[in-house]
């Protein structure tokens, strides 16, 4: 076989532009011919290095925070628990950046099992189970206090059914705020259900994308809705299947980040959960 | 969990350096980022009494050994332990592919090996090169196989070609 025909398939090959057929011949030839394979590399490597030189040293936001979101949350299904559990953590670790007070729970009542980890997931399991309780109109209001309301200016946090959003007021920006959430009353014990299921009712300022993280922790920042389309003026509730759970937590912080081709408007918002003993 | 400079400037690094190894595909950088990050907190909660000089250094190669490990799985070869890559060396590829360097050896190199490469990483395969070009297909490909040729050369000029295979090679 000729240069020509090693050069062509070499690159070829590198850059995945082989035939089915040519491959299988081509990858039976570099395992017999040490050479071949030490050119294959050497095409390989100046390839790679072009993709790198012509890559963005920054990535694009939502990727990131994809990538962190995945990242944090297999970390503490696979190590976090085991970790907290078995091991003093070294202070020059990075893993020291995680807030253990992050993880107490606040309730004294029975309802929350201190050994679990804190934090607001999507609703994933129960969602159905949710859906029928509201359905079924297992409402309690009583069950659940209002967040605090303090810190957020003119904005009002109405609690209630999704059907009735007649009192949900909007700020001067445009944006609105709601929580609807279900409290489900257990006769077996005082207080609340954990899992209880929320969602946001929400109105958006401009026209746009909408990303929401959940930043109680701002170490431990995590992406809990990703690129929302949203209209100015116009509400949406979220999530839009599940719903959101609360699990032991006191406060939690959450960020809303609304884009347009040319605008971006962040809003922080603080919310305490209450127990009723 | 890592530090929100971590996940600012680290990860970044890590994804460009993926794509890298796997050409372009956003999907299996991000899986190996993922791999990594996770392999380098597991390694960090077993030896706490282990100091890493440079956790970005030491990630990136972690992530380095993971593809290698898959290609050599591929071959049926051993994996590598992550306890054989050192924790006090600090070294980046940035740090000895240079971007003055690369930059050097590119001026060097003719026009139209610096316009198939352009084409290249904007995603263009082959036959889109030739259309873009307006050159026969095979010219194409002699272009690009004698200009990558052409680009090692200048970069071992400049003393960065056994970096060249640390970094971005299969061995």
């Amino acid at each position: 076989m000729s240069d020509t025909w090693f050069d062509e398939n070499i690159i070829a090959f590198v850059d995945g532009e082989l035939s089915d057929d040519d491959l299988k011949k081509f990858e039976e030839q570099i395992k017999k011919d040490p050479t071949l394979q030490r050119e294959v590399d050497e095409h390989r490597s100046v390839a790679r290095l072009i993709t790198y030189t012509s890559t963005p040293e920054t990535s694009d936001e939502l990727s990131l925070a994809r990538m962190k979101k995945r990242f944090m949350t297999a970390y503490e299904d696979e190590i976090g628990r085991g970790a907290r559990a078995g091991h003093s953590r070294n202070m020059n670790s990075p893993l020291n950046k995680m807030n253990t007070e992050h993880l107490k729970v606040t309730s004294t009542k029975n309802i929350h099992d201190p050994s679990k980890k804190t934090r607001w997931l999507p609703y994933i399991g129960v969602s159905g189970i949710a859906a029928s309780l509201f359905v079924f109109g297992f409402l309690s209001l009583e069950t659940f206090n209002p967040p605090d309301i303090s810190s957020m200016g003119t904005q009002n946090i109405y609690r209630g059914l999704t059907s009735d959003q007649t009192t949900l007021e909007v700020d001067g920006d445009g944006f609105g705020l709601g929580v609807v959430y279900v409290s489900v009353r257990d006769s077996s014990v005082d207080g609340i259900l954990e899992n209880s299921p929320f969602k946001f009712e929400i109105f958006s300022p401009l026209s746009g994308k909408l990303n929401i993280f959940e930043t109680t922790d701002p170490e431990l920042e995590t992406l809990v809705e990703t690129n929302i389309d949203v209209i100015k003026g116009k509400s949406v509730t979220l999530p839009s299947v599940d719903a959101f759970t609360v699990t032991d937590m006191e406060k939690i912080t959450f960020k809303f980040v609304f884009t347009s081709s040319d605008k971006r408007i962040e809003k922080i918002k603080t919310f305490k959960v209450f127990y009723n003993k | 969990m890592f530090s929100e400079e971590y996940y600012k400037n680290t990860m970044p690094k890590l994804k460009r350096y993926a794509m890298a190894l796997v050409r372009g595909d956003t999907s299996k950088a991000e899986d190996l980022v993922h791999s990594a990050m996770m392999k380098v907190a597991e390694y960090i909660n077993k030896n706490s009494d282990i100091v890493i000089k440079n956790l970005e250094s030491f990630t990136i190669r972690v992530l380095k050994h993971i593809f290698l490990d898959e290609k050599r799985r591929e071959k049926d070869d051993d994996d590598t332990d992550i306890d054989d890559i050192d924790p006090t060396d600090e070294t980046l590829p940035s740090d000895v592919l240079l971007a003055q360097k690369i930059e050097e050896a590119f001026t060097k190199l003719k026009g139209i090996c610096r316009l198939v490469f352009s084409l290249q990483a904007k995603g263009y395969d082959y036959k889109g090169t030739a259309e873009k070009l307006e050159k026969p297909l095979n010219t194409i490909k002699t272009n690009i196989s004698r200009c990558r040729k052409d680009l090692r050369s200048e970069l071992e000029k400049l003393g960065i070609g056994p970096e060249l295979n640390e970094w971005f090679g299969n061995v």
